[in-house]
């Protein structure tokens, strides 16, 4: 598995980034919208102009171009092209690399068989679902065998269960392969399954290197994240595997694991928040809340909400 | 009941051109044999055929025609051809869109007819001025298409592929070229009709060849039959050069999915 460092990276975005992507990890690169995510996968794909290096293992690759990179590239918007079936699209890499056409047929056939998509290989990108696309791309990126895969907030529009399916592929895709993945996100929801680096991006620079179960603990730099991290009073079991967890007059039900009645904080990845101003139908975690301000920016809606006397920040993507 | 209402509809819809322009017809012939202007002043629809079925069996037509429409292919062509080459290399290279994209622009507001008395003094009165204007009628707005095409390709796609190891070529002739195509394709559809009006105009005003000037000797006969049957020539050969396009560009918008 190919080690990944940057040493005093900078461009337009990013400020001195030092880091290290070490092999046996998934990697998790998370941060607010804007705070350089995409331009850090960027640097490491050779796709945008920076000073310092970039090595992987040994070797330093800053003259070195995205195509001889061997990297897997997939942008959030996937980037599919829309002329060339999902077959040719998967191919492209190795059509380009001049591979023969066994090699090819067999390397495109085994990528679309394990992301479960060989049955549309003839289908155009326009004509897929969101899911199908997701798969198509990464797909793509797989079939040149890359060493280093980075995924540009891979799981933003897919359903929990093709994200956990998705996950789960990749995690095992990775292994056998001896692939680093690098994931940049702006969602935490599925970082704890995954054992990995974490590490925090905000205006560039990186306020955050470490595990995912220390970064829980940094309530300063969860804040900057679009999460809603309230302070817990009380947890009280209830039936069916589930607990009341009270923070100031707010009752949530949550699922009940162990070590939950030591938590200090509950968070909430505020995409996850439904905002409505009709009755819902579900009663439970639905709250009246009073929005006291509203922006948007960069395709981002950002609220300040008044729940029972509760202040809480939430900032959505547009979808 | 709704579905067969749908379908009459659908018929109806179909059809509804046909009797437009048959009924235009009917009320042309029924004018014209009202004897209210001389027949050879407003020929009626029916002379204008018998007058065209002549110009065809004397063989006139013919030739005058493919001399006209070799020029329209040899212009087009190489206009398109060199107009999308130019695109790619001014939509590549910053320095070349610096020397030549202002002038493209400033080039291209200039009708093309305006230019021709100064091409009948500096290409001749032959073949090649009828060529260089139609040449300059589809060069320029290929150019101008390709480059804008060219550069609203999300750059997202070029970087994927930079990454898969796309060199400029496999970028020039696997991205760029397909994915700008619904935007080159809309530009040429406009131009091919363009072009066979530029070349009967150059021919009618400079040329002793071709339909224009098949026009010019009516005109100087007072044929207004002939006219009729020779502007009928005109209109129909634009139309369906416009037409291959259109179905060209519906084919790969369908095959991609644009349109259902």
């Amino acid at each position: 598995m190919t080690r990944i460092k940057l040493v005093n990276v900078s461009n337009h975005i990013l400020e001195k980034v030092n880091l290290q992507f070490k092999e046996d990890e998934f990697n998790i690169v998370l941060g607010p919208s804007g705070a350089g995510k995409t331009t850090l996968l960027k640097v490491i794909a050779g796709i945008t102009n920076y000073k310092g290096h970039v090595y992987f293992d040994e070797r330093c690759v800053d003259n070195i171009p995205p195509g001889k990179r061997n990297i897997g590239y997939v942008p959030q918007n996937l980037a599919l092209f829309n002329h060339m079936t999902v077959w040719d699209n998967v191919a492209f890499g190795l059509k380009v690399r001049k591979e023969n056409e066994e090699t090819i047929r067999r390397k495109v056939s085994r990528v679309l068989k394990l992301m479960n998509i060989y049955h549309l290989k003839n289908h155009y990108p326009l004509k897929l679902s969101g899911g199908e696309k997701q798969r198509a791309a990464i797909a793509r990126a797989l079939a040149i065998n890359p060493e280093i895969l980075l995924l540009d907030e891979p799981f933003s529009n897919v359903h929990i269960s093709l994200r956990i399916e998705l996950l789960s592929k990749i995690t095992s895709i990775s292994k056998e392969n001896g692939i680093n993945v690098v994931i940049a996100t702006h969602n935490i929801d599925f970082i704890e399954t995954l054992h990995g680096k974490v590490v925090v991006l905000n205006k560039g620079r990186i306020i955050y290197d470490g595990p995912f179960k220390e970064l829980l603990l940094r309530r300063e730099i969860l804040n900057i994240l679009p999460l809603i991290s309230l302070p817990i009073d009380h947890v009280e079991p209830l039936a069916n595997g589930l607990c009341l967890v009270k923070t100031g007059k707010i009752s949530i039900v949550a699922p009940w694991e162990r070590g939950v009645d030591e938590a200090k904080s509950v968070i909430i990845p505020s995409d996850k928040v439904v905002i409505s101003n009709k009755p819902q139908r579900v009663q439970t975690n639905t709250y009246l809340a009073l929005i006291k301000g509203i922006n948007i920016i960069n395709g981002w809606v950002n609220m300040a909400l008044n729940i029972e006397g509760m202040d809480i920040k939430v900032s959505t993507i547009i979808s | 009941m709704l579905i067969t209402k749908q379908k009459t509809l659908n018929i109806y819809w179909k059809i509804a051109p046909y009797i437009i322009v048959l009924s235009l017809l009917g009320l042309w012939e029924f004018i014209s044999k009202l004897k209210i202007v001389a027949s050879h002043l407003f020929p009626s629809p029916s002379l204008v055929t018998v007058k065209l079925y002549y110009m065809i069996a004397s063989g006139v037509l013919v030739k005058e025609y493919l001399v006209t429409a070799y020029r329209v292919l040899a212009g087009f062509s190489l206009g398109v051809l060199l107009g999308m080459i130019l695109g790619i290399l001014i939509a590549y290279s910053r320095s070349i869109s610096k020397a030549l994209y202002p002038i493209i622009a400033a080039v291209s507001v200039v009708p093309t007819l305006a230019l021709v008395p100064l091409l009948i003094i500096w290409v001749g009165l032959n073949d090649m001025l009828a060529i260089t204007a139609v040449f300059l009628c589809s060069f320029i707005p290929l150019t101008y298409n390709t480059v804008s095409a060219i550069r609203r390709i999300d750059p997202e796609i070029v970087d994927v592929a930079k990454t898969l190891g796309a060199s400029k070529v496999d970028l020039t002739l696997r991205i760029f070229l397909p994915q700008s195509l619904p935007s080159i394709l809309s530009a040429l559809k406009l131009e091919a009709a363009m072009a066979w009006k530029t070349c009967f105009v150059t021919e009618f005003i400079a040329l002793s060849s071709g339909l224009g000037r098949l026009m010019i000797e009516a005109l100087n006969t007072l044929s207004v039959d002939e006219m009729l049957a020779l502007l009928f020539v005109l209109s129909m050969s634009s139309y369906i050069f416009l037409k291959i396009f259109d179905e060209v560009e519906k084919y790969f918008l369908k095959k991609w999915g644009f349109r259902t």
